[in-house]
């Protein structure tokens, strides 16, 4: 079979995929699968067998084609010569490698990555959990934590880490101490 | 800390010897968090000394969470090419992981049902792990260890978008959610197209593994989300188990039917399968996985009694490239891997 991207080389890779009720079935030649961005290919398949499946996929020297996130179809703002304050990542870095610099580029690049997680989710809205509340830094916290590690270094028999969890948890009591007098 | 991976790859995966719900077609399930650290650069344009300082944090919270109790933490520079496959082969970290160049560590709890990849795509990669279709066990578990990293390091988490991650097709919730569900009866029935376009409401995706031709090797799909913004994680959970649900039920279907109609024609299958793995002095990855599946359907369905399951989940862990080489010593060419898998096989089958 014909490769269904180039249409010229005989097609090697062939991967199928059930998403929202479309099976679509993909046969393309080493070349265009590589073009298209294959090289987070084994991440998309964390198969159950995973060392026998990297076996097969050596021996065939195959490889698989990643989601159907096509990096030509993402926008193109005129922005490629802005770069996010913080990590320095411009949004050309992002067409081409699928990846965002840092958690400051999702604030630097607001508009442009909105339509993103549009396109891909149909949705620019997260509802699920949240972590704010859970981060307490109080030293109190981290002493009863520090403890249980203490405790487990020692178990471990780990004594150069006890040591220094220790210096840690009489740091943070004299903290507490100071604050408190 | 010297760790035993002599040790390690004579064992199966324990959780995946525990029962568990559909766990007669569903081989097990995972869940992912992607996570990140405020204020540092994510792994794909951070600096060497940003990625130490986060391996360190990391490994300095992994150490008080009570949550993974004695954990194994592992920088990944300090394994040997053949120590990283053994975990990948494990699933204790992925096939990419290994291949970056960067400062990286894992930590996974000493039950393996927990891992934690530290600057993989994202400073941290949760995973939890359960056989069958236990996903709400294991959320619970993957949720305690999420809520004791969360305590301790600032994660990246923005109002409107949810968990920040390197790639925006894991923003929002940053979960993925998977099931590896076997489905011999349904492909011998010729339904397994009709089975798999089922009604996926929160972008589901089912996916095999391919050989030559068409059929999905050792009849092992993944079925996971593919959209992790928008959804409640408990959602999200929750469509997976129906639709999985709704999978397996073909599967039940499928083979009642083969055993009522086609008795005979299973049995030849499954019998077949013993005679290969219990005779052959070679044997591929790929042979063997399909025979596995044979066998695996035999055991479910009754047909053959002398053979556990619990075999049959120690093999698929332990007949891995990586495992092999470490159980004899020493690495190996693909055919003298597939000498020592046949022999390795013909001794635990015991046939």
């Amino acid at each position: 079979m014909l490769c269904q991207h180039c249409f010229k080389k005989n097609a090697t890779i062939q991967l199928t995929q059930v998403i929202k009720n479309k099976k679509e079935k993909l046969h393309l030649c080493q070349e265009c699968a590589e073009k298209l961005g294959v090289n987070k290919a084994l991440s998309q398949l964390p198969h159950v067998f995973v060392g026998l499946v990297l076996d097969i996929l050596k021996e065939k020297k195959k490889q698989m084609l990643p989601q159907n996130i096509n990096q030509a179809n993402l926008p193109v703002r005129h922005s490629e010569e802005i770069r996010c304050s913080y990590c320095g990542a411009a949004w050309e870095d992002f067409k081409r490698t699928g990846f965002l610099g840092c958690d400051k580029c999702y604030q630097y690049f607001h508009s442009q990555v909105e339509e993103v997680l549009r396109q891909i989710h149909g949705n620019t809205r997260h509802i699920g959990n949240n972590p704010r509340g859970k981060h307490v830094s109080l030293p109190e916290v981290d002493i009863v934590r520090l403890r249980k590690a203490l405790n487990r270094a020692i178990r471990r028999e780990e004594y150069e880490k006890a040591a220094e969890l220790r210096d840690k948890i009489r740091e943070l009591e004299s903290k507490i101490h100071s604050k408190n007098s | 800390m010297n760790f035993d991976f002599g040790n390690l790859v004579c064992k199966p995966i324990p959780w995946l010897q525990e029962s568990g719900e559909e766990d007669e077609i569903v081989i097990s399930c995972r869940i992912r968090l992607a996570r990140n650290i405020s204020n540092v650069p994510f792994p794909n344009r951070a600096s060497s000394q940003d990625l130490t300082e986060v391996v360190e944090r990391v490994q300095e919270t992994t150490e008080r969470l009570d949550q993974l109790g004695d954990a194994i933490f592992l920088p990944i520079e300090k394994l040997s090419s053949l120590e990283s496959r053994i975990l990948v082969e494990r699933r204790l970290i992925s096939p990419e992981f290994v291949q970056q160049k960067i400062p990286r560590a894992v930590a996974f709890s000493s039950d393996e049902k927990i891992s934690i990849m530290i600057n993989e795509e994202d400073h941290l990669r949760l995973q939890g792990f359960g056989v069958g279709l236990s996903l709400s066990t294991v959320w619970d578990e993957l949720r305690a260890v999420d809520d004791g990293f969360a305590e301790c390091l600032d994660y990246a988490f923005s109002d409107q978008f949810g968990y920040l991650t390197a790639c925006p097709t894991n923003t929002g919730t940053g979960m993925r959610v998977s099931a590896f569900v076997h489905l011999p009866a349904t492909e011998m029935c010729g339904e397994i197209e009709k089975a798999l376009t089922k009604k996926t409401p929160s972008g589901l995706a089912v996916r095999g593994f391919y050989g030559e031709g068409t059929d999905v090797i050792g009849s092992i799909y993944q079925i996971s989300n593919q959209l992790t913004l928008g959804w409640t994680e408990w959602r999200i959970i929750e469509d997976l188990i129906k639709v999985a649900k709704e999978i397996v039920d073909k599967e039940d279907k499928s083979r009642q039917k083969l055993m009522n109609d086609e008795r005979i024609r299973v049995e030849d299958r499954v019998f077949r399968s013993i005679g290969i793995l219990s005779k052959a002095r070679l044997l591929t990855s790929k042979e063997f996985i399909e025979h596995y599946s044979y066998l695996l359907l035999g055991v479910n369905l009754g047909i053959i009694s002398q053979i556990q399951k619990s075999t049959l989940n120690e093999l698929m862990i332990i007949t891995q490239p990586a495992h092999i080489q470490r159980l004899y010593g020493s690495s190996m060419r693909a055919l003298e891997r597939d000498v020592y898998r046949a022999e390795l096989v013909r001794d635990k089958l015991k046939l």
